[in-house]
C-alpha cells in the first residue's frame, strides 16, 4: 500500500510558529511530527510515500529528501495553489494504484493500520474515515455514523461538541473516490467530500481508533503535547533525556527534579533553575541564573542571564538577552518568535508612505505640467512616433530555477515605466550596442552617445527630464518615490544569474538582495552619481537600498540607523537625488 | 584624524575613527587604501569598532579597493562590526565578500 501525507497547509492557526516552520515539521520531543508519521507507516510496510507541499516546501524537502535515510521512497507533489485536501489527492491521481492511505501532516495516531485496512475492505468502503472520540478539540469536523459504521452526517465543530467522534485526519481510499472530486475547484476531504458522501449516500465508513492521538491545531497544542509526552516518556526512563552532547552545569544537573529533555549541542550554565518540565531543542544556550518552567525552547535559541520563562514557547533562532542586573519575566502563554506578522504599526507606516508618495507625485506633476507639455510638443516635432515610451522593468527576474530548487515558481509581474520617448521609434530600445556601454563589464547597460537617440532625446536624457512621467507610475502605485531602480528584464536576469562581473568578485549574493527591495525613483544609487559609479558600487548601493526598507520589523530594528523608512531618510534621499540630477551626474 | 594607520609586522591596520562612515569621507578612504596599495601594502585590516554606521558609498569604496587588491595578490579583511553594521553586512551578504573577524588580533593571525 502507498500513502499520501498532506503537508501543504499554511498552518494559519499555528502562526507565528508556522511562519518559518511548516506544520509537519514542528517538533514533538525534538523530532519533527512528520517523522513520527513516516516511522509509523513503515511499521505497516508502507514504504512509498507522496508528500504534498505548498507552504515552505523547501524545509520539508530538505529534511526528508527522497527518503534514503529513512529507508522509504518519498516523492512530492507541489501545489501552486491550495485547493483543499481532496483536490490535493485528485492531483496525484497517477500515484494511486490500489487502496491508498491518506494522512494529514498535522496529526499523529497510534492506529493499527492492518486492522483499519481489514475494516475498510470488509465494508467494501470507497473511503473510510478514521475517527477518534474527543470532546475537547475545537475547529474540527464531527462525523455521525450508524450502528453499521456507515457515515450518515457530519458537522463542523467550532467550539461545542455535539457528536463525540471527530475526523482524525487519516483515511483509506479507493481510486473510485476521485470520480467524485472535481478538478480545479476547492474541495476538501472533510467538507465538500463529506457533503457529497451524505448527499449521494456513498459507501463510506467511519473507523473508530483507540490509542494515543494528537492533533496540532494551535500553538498551545505544541506545548501541551510536548510536555504531556515528556511526562509519559520520563516516567519509564531517566528524568533527564539528553541529545548527543552534555554541556549541563553539574550543580544544575543535580538540582533538577522534573522531567527535562535537552537536545544536541545545547548548553545549560550555572545557577539555572528548572521548576517544571521543559524541553530544550538543539543548539540552545541557557545562560546563568535563568529560571525555566513548563516551556518549550526550540532549536538555535540563546536565552540570556537572569530571565524567567514560564508556560511559553521560545521560537528558534532567537536571542533573548538583558543587562546583568536586570531580569525579563516571560510568562502566560507567550510565543516568542522572530517573525512579526505585518502589524498595525507596519501597515500604518506603509499607508503613511503611500500617502506621502501620492502627495509628492501630485505636487511634482502639477509643478512640472507646463514643462511636460513643452517636452511633449518638442518630441512630436523632433521625430516621428509617440510621446511616451513604456519600458518594461522587473522587481525580480522572471526565471524559474530548475536545477537547484525546483519549487521556485513565482515570477514577478513586470512594471512598465512610463518615460518620454528619447529614441527613434523604429528601433529596439533595449538592445545593447556593444562598445557604447559606460560600464566596462557586467550586466548593467547605459549607452553613451547612442546613435538611436533623437536630438531632443539627448537633451532629455542629459537632464533626466525623460523620467518625469514616472511620477504617474508613483501615483499608480507601481513604485515608490524612494526605492531601488527597476532593471530591464535582460539586465535583471543577467545580474541574478551571473552576478556583476566575470572575475571572482561577482557579488552575486549581494546583487540578489536588490530584488527584495521595492522599486523607487530616488535612492542611494540614484543620488550618488549613477552611471559614474562602477558596477560593483552600483550593486552595493542597490542592495543597501533594498534592505533599508525591508518590511519585517525584526530586521528593521536590528538595522538601527540604516532605515530609510523614516520621514527624514525618505526626504533626504529624494533631495539628494534631485541634487544629483540637477548636477547632471552620470546622466547620458 | 578620521583614519588611524598602524603597522603590525607586514599587516597594515586602518582604524576608522568615525561614528558614521559616510559619503563625505568615502573618497578620502578610497584614496588612502589606493595609496597604501601603491606603496606595496598587501595585507590590510580595516577596523570598524568605532563605527555605528557605514553607508553604501563607503562600502562601495571598500569593494572597489578589494577588487584592486586581489588583482595585486593581497587581501583586505574587516574586523570589529557593531550590531547595526553587522546586521547590514549580513543582510546585504557583504560578509561573504570579505573575510571578517571579531578583532584585529584574529585578523592578523589569519594573514600568517
Amino acid at each position: 500500500m502507498k500513502a499520501i501525507i498532506l503537508g501543504a497547509g499554511t498552518g494559519k492557526r499555528l502562526q507565528p510558529l508556522t511562519n518559518e516552520i511548516p506544520a509537519p515539521m514542528l517538533p514533538i520531543l525534538n523530532k519533527p511530527l512528520i517523522l513520527y508519521i513516516i516511522e509509523h507507516l513503515k511499521k505497516f510496510n508502507i514504504n512509498e510515500i507522496k508528500v504534498t507541499l505548498h507552504h515552505l516546501p523547501e524545509i520539508i524537502d530538505a529534511y526528508l529528501g527522497e527518503g534514503e535515510e529513512l529507508d522509504v521512497k518519498i516523492s512530492y507533489s507541489l501545489e501552486k495553489e491550495l485547493l483543499g485536501t481532496a483536490n490535493a489527492i485528485k492531483r496525484v491521481k497517477s500515484f494511486f494504484d490500489d487502496t491508498i492511505l491518506i494522512h494529514f501532516g498535522n496529526c499523529f495516531a497510534e492506529i493499527d493500520l492492518n486492522d483499519f485496512y481489514y475494516f475498510h475492505k470488509s465494508k467494501k468502503s470507497i473511503i473510510s474515515y478514521a475517527v477518534v472520540k474527543n470532546k475537547s478539540i475545537q475547529d474540527t469536523y464531527e462525523i455521525f455514523f450508524n450502528s453499521n459504521s456507515r457515515i450518515v452526517d457530519f458537522r463542523y465543530r467550532k467550539k461545542r461538541a455535539q457528536s463525540q467522534y471527530i475526523s482524525a485526519g487519516i483515511f483509506l481510499a479507493e481510486k473510485e473516490i476521485l470520480d467524485y472530486i472535481p478538478s480545479n475547484t476547492k474541495f476538501s476531504l472533510e467538507e465538500e467530500l463529506l457533503l457529497t458522501i451524505c448527499e449521494l449516500n456513498l459507501n463510506a465508513y467511519a473507523y473508530v481508533l483507540n490509542g494515543e492521538y494528537l492533533k496540532i491545531l494551535h500553538p498551545r497544542d505544541i506545548l501541551e503535547t510536548n510536555i504531556r509526552l515528556l511526562k509519559i516518556l520520563s516516567s519509564s526512563e531517566n528524568q533527564i533525556i539528553f541529545g548527543d552532547t552534555r554541556k549541563i552545569n553539574k550543580e544544575v544537573y543535580k538540582s533538577i527534579e522534573v522531567p527535562v529533555m535537552i537536545g544536541s549541542n545545547s548548553e545549560i550554565k550555572k545557577n539555572v533553575t528548572i521548576k517544571n518540565p521543559v524541553i530544550v531543542g538543539d543548539n540552545v544556550i541557557i545562560d546563568e541564573g535563568t529560571v525555566l518552567s513548563n516551556s518549550l525552547i526550540l532549536n538555535n535559541t540563546y536565552i540570556g542571564k537572569n530571565l524567567e520563562i514560564e508556560d511559553s514557547i521560545i521560537y528558534k533562532n532567537l536571542c533573548i538577552n538583558t543587562t546583568r542586573d536586570f531580569g525579563i519575566y516571560v510568562t502566560d502563554n507567550f510565543i516568542i518568535s522572530p517573525i512579526n506578522k505585518s502589524k498595525l504599526k507596519d501597515k500604518l507606516r506603509s499607508i503613511a508612505f503611500r500617502i506621502l508618495d501620492i502627495i509628492a507625485a501630485l505636487i511634482g506633476l502639477i509643478i512640472l505640467s507646463p514643462l511636460m507639455l513643452i517636452i511633449a510638443i518638442a518630441i512630436k516635432i523632433d521625430s516621428k512616433g509617440p510621446v511616451f515610451y513604456r519600458s518594461k522593468r522587473l522587481k525580480q527576474p522572471e526565471l524559474v530555477e530548475k536545477d537547484e530548487k525546483w519549487y521556485r515558481y513565482e515570477p514577478e509581474k513586470p512594471v512598465f515605466y512610463l518615460k518620454f520617448r528619447t529614441m527613434k521609434s523604429d528601433i529596439h530600445p533595449n538592445e545593447k550596442i556593444l562598445g557604447l556601454n559606460v560600464y566596462a563589464e557586467g550586466p548593467y547597460f547605459k549607452a553613451k552617445d547612442d546613435p538611436r537617440i533623437t536630438r531632443i532625446g539627448k537633451f532629455l536624457r542629459k537632464t533626466s527630464l525623460d523620467e518625469i512621467p514616472l511620477l504617474f507610475n508613483v501615483l499608480k502605485g507601481d513604485l515608490s518615490l524612494v526605492g531601488v531602480w527597476g532593471l530591464p528584464p535582460e539586465e535583471a536576469e543577467e545580474l541574478y544569474q551571473k552576478g556583476v562581473s566575470e572575475d571572482w568578485l561577482k557579488l552575486k549574493d549581494v546583487a540578489k538582495m536588490r530584488f527584495k527591495g521595492r522599486l523607487g525613483l530616488a535612492g542611494y544609487w540614484q543620488s550618488r552619481g549613477r552611471s559614474e559609479l562602477t558596477a560593483e558600487e552600483r550593486t552595493i548601493h542597490d542592495s543597501v537600498q533594498a534592505i533599508t526598507h525591508i518590511e519585517e520589523e525584526k530586521l528593521r530594528n536590528r538595522l538601527g540607523d540604516y532605515r530609510s523608512d523614516s520621514v527624514k531618510g525618505y526626504i533626504s534621499l529624494i533631495l539628494d537625488t534631485v541634487k544629483s540630477v540637477i548636477k547632471r551626474k552620470g546622466a547620458y | 584624524m578620521n583614519f588611524v594607520e598602524q603597522k603590525i609586522g607586514d599587516v597594515l591596520i586602518i582604524g576608522i575613527n568615525l561614528a558614521r562612515a559616510t559619503l563625505q569621507e568615502a573618497e578620502a578612504f578610497k584614496q588612502l587604501l589606493f595609496n597604501a596599495m601603491e606603496k606595496g601594502e598587501r595585507k590590510i585590516v580595516v577596523d570598524f569598532s568605532q563605527c555605528d554606521f557605514v553607508d553604501s558609498t563607503f562600502l562601495g569604496a571598500l569593494v572597489v579597493s578589494l577588487k584592486r587588491m586581489t588583482q595585486a595578490g593581497g587581501d583586505i579583511r574587516l574586523v570589529g562590526f557593531r550590531p547595526a553594521v553587522r546586521s547590514m553586512m549580513e543582510l546585504t551578504r557583504m560578509h561573504k565578500v570579505f573575510d571578517c573577524y571579531e578583532n584585529v588580533q584574529d585578523a592578523i593571525k589569519s594573514f600568517e
